[in-house]
């Protein structure tokens, strides 16, 4: 048959044919190179996405611990508050000052042992001059007492400042048989003499395991050399370098590492009394990593989907179009 | 029927990305997961009252009326007295602080608690309410340069036995343009260093902040007016800066002794001390000193 145009239906139909395959192929390939780069940008975005998301979290947990490492610097002071209130209330408790002068261990226990069980402050000492201890008191569990604190400087520096504004009291972290202790000690004057003098003591370990509970971060202490000397972390803490220990110690600014254990640690200063006493490592567990990885997972996931809901549409579409085509030019 | 599927998979895309950017955002925190000291007492309960080992029940003598100025002067130094007092994590606000007794800690308020569950614990809705333990800045004429402060906040320091008192002088000088020099002194109109019945070897010791709040730079520098008899002649003054170096060390008598150039917004914080040398003799007893420190500031 031959047609309007003056052409055979099977030439047409062929070249029909030829015209639909060669006309289809081209848009076959474009849609091809168009959904390859759709998704090569998804991925991308994707991925960026995950980053982004990493260092916000970073950034959070640095924020994290720069905060708590502030408020375990501030509950040391709501320790060396209590400590100090202990203190005061067995130095001007009336009769005090005379047991302490006759060395009188049991007129002094009757005096200062309720005060001591109701304070929370594990250990005390009460001295008279030259060091030697008149009276121990000690909570369940905490290190056992020694019989004299001779040699102790915190003693001379306290009876040397007993008439300053404060009295000679003050607080400092001493190492009392081999262990960091927090120590806040005043004398006791009776007259015009000083009879002896008052140590109110929490080991340095049980001072950060509390206030890690307070500010829930790991923290550990570690001395002028870098070394870990007091920690609430499980496993053993990483050292400092010893460079880094001292210029810290002179006022240095705060340093951030990564630890192990995926652990994110801030090193400064733990403040006795105003002064540096050892640094402080306060570390929190860093999850960064595992948020950019969920990030990519449920953003790859949601592309998969999209991907389906998309794709199966448009390759049907694309099926029934060529069909049509094909359709057509068969007639 | 395509269109609405294509449609649907477009907003579950914009769903999976807004969760994913909402997970990014999400912080690591987590909910309280055991009892804060803050919040219950450590302290030890009896359901009987203690008794002593003879059987008789524990009582607390008095206290002594001394505790009271001691207590104040405890919770005056507690006071977070140099910008590094929380390790150098965080700026301490000079003049504040958290204190606790009997387990309970008392934040200022109402602002963010420098321990972070406070505000985390309400959902950074709870509000901290506390004493406000701060020290009450001086307030200083505004004075132009060209050369010297008239007027430095004195301080001054009695040994054995004088009533303390301050003494300040105000100079007024012709108004310029607006340049203001301010100098800060946390002991400013109160004695710094009360030292009663020294005995040789004792050492009365305190610190002092200096600030610059003002426009301009200035050199801070020490001179000293007090008693000339022969406590005063034996007395040695030291003035450190803490954690640092020796600025002075002599006699009672300084006059013009260089501090430090302080820019504004800087502060210093300096160990002053009196030492009464162990070669003190017998023959100073029952004398006083009184002592007045002049810091002045020059541009």
């Amino acid at each position: 048959m031959i047609d309007e145009e003056g052409m055979t239906s099977p030439s047409r139909a062929r070249l029909s044919g030829d015209l639909g395959e060669t006309s289809h192929r081209p848009r076959r390939r474009r849609r091809q190179r168009q959904v390859i780069t759709a998704c090569l940008v998804a991925l991308i975005a994707v991925l960026v996405a995950g980053v982004v998301a990493r260092a916000g979290v970073e950034a959070q947990i640095d924020a994290r611990v720069r905060a708590a490492g502030a408020g375990a610097n501030s509950g040391l002071v709501a320790i060396e508050s209590e400590q100090l209130s202990l203190l005061r209330s067995m130095t001007f408790t009336t009769g005090v000052g005379a047991a302490l002068k006759a060395e009188s261990s049991v007129e002094l226990k009757q005096l200062t042992a309720p005060l001591q069980v109701n304070s929370g402050v594990p250990m005390v000492d009460i001295v008279i001059p030259d060091g030697q201890v008149v009276l121990a008191i000690r909570s369940k569990g905490a290190p056992r007492p020694v019989a004299t604190r001779h040699g102790l400087g915190a003693l001379g520096r306290s009876f040397a400042e007993s008439h300053g504004i404060r009295g000679g009291r003050f607080s400092e972290i001493v190492t009392l048989q081999g262990s960091p202790t927090l120590l806040t000690i005043g004398p006791v004057i009776y007259g015009n003499e000083k009879v002896g003098a008052i140590l109110v003591m929490t080991p340095l370990a049980d001072v950060l395991g509390r206030l890690s509970g307070e500010v829930r971060a790991t923290l550990t202490s570690y001395n002028s050399y870098g070394l870990p000397i007091v920690t609430t972390a499980k496993g053993e803490p990483e050292s400092l370098a010893p460079i880094t220990a001292t210029t810290l110690l002179k006022n240095g600014r705060v340093v951030f590492r990564d630890s192990i254990g995926s652990t994110r640690e801030a090193v400064g200063r733990l403040i006795v009394d105003h002064r540096a006493a050892t640094l402080l490592g306060v570390s929190v567990s860093d999850d960064s990593l595992l948020t950019e990885l969920l990030v990519d997972l449920i953003g790859l996931l949601g592309l998969v989907v999209a991907g389906l809901f998309l794709g199966v549409p448009l390759w049907r579409q694309g099926e029934r179009e060529a069909t049509e085509e094909g359709a057509l030019a068969d007639v | 029927m395509s269109r609405r599927l294509r449609y649907g998979a477009a907003a579950l895309v914009a769903a999976a990305g807004v969760a994913s950017f909402t997970m990014a955002a999400a912080a690591t925190g987590g909910s309280l997961e055991r009892p804060d000291s803050h919040l219950s007492h450590i302290y030890l309960r009896y359901k009987t009252p203690l008794q002593y080992p003879n059987g008789s029940l524990a009582t607390s003598p008095p206290l002594s009326p001394a505790v009271i100025p001691a207590a104040e002067a405890d919770f005056t130094y507690l006071s977070f007295e140099q910008v590094s007092d929380l390790g150098g994590f965080e700026p301490a606000p000079i003049g504040e602080y958290l204190s606790g007794t009997t387990g309970h800690a008392v934040a200022n308020g109402p602002r963010q608690a420098h321990v972070p569950f406070l505000g985390g614990a309400g959902r950074n809705g709870t509000k901290i309410y506390g004493f406000v333990h701060g020290l009450t800045p001086p307030t200083t004429v505004p004075t132009p340069p060209p050369s010297t402060i008239p007027t430095p906040p004195t301080t001054s320091t009695t040994v054995p036995g004088a009533p303390s008192s301050t003494t300040t002088t105000t100079t007024t000088l012709p108004v310029r343009p607006p340049l203001y020099i301010k100098m800060t002194n946390n002991h400013n109109r109160h004695p710094l260093i009360r030292a009663t019945n020294m005995a040789p070897g004792d050492v009365a010791r305190e610190t002092v902040v200096l600030g610059n709040r003002g426009d301009v730079p200035f050199v801070v520098r020490l001179r000293t007016v007090g008693s000339s008899n022969a406590l005063a002649r034996q007395l040695r003054l030291t003035v450190r800066v803490v954690g640092g170096s020796l600025l002075y060390s002599g006699r009672l008598s300084a006059s013009g002794v260089r501090i430090a150039r302080l820019s504004p917004g800087q502060s210093i914080d300096l160990w002053v001390s009196l030492r009464l040398p162990r070669s003190a003799g017998n023959g100073l007893q029952l004398r006083r000193v009184r002592l007045d420190l002049y810091w002045s500031g020059q541009g």
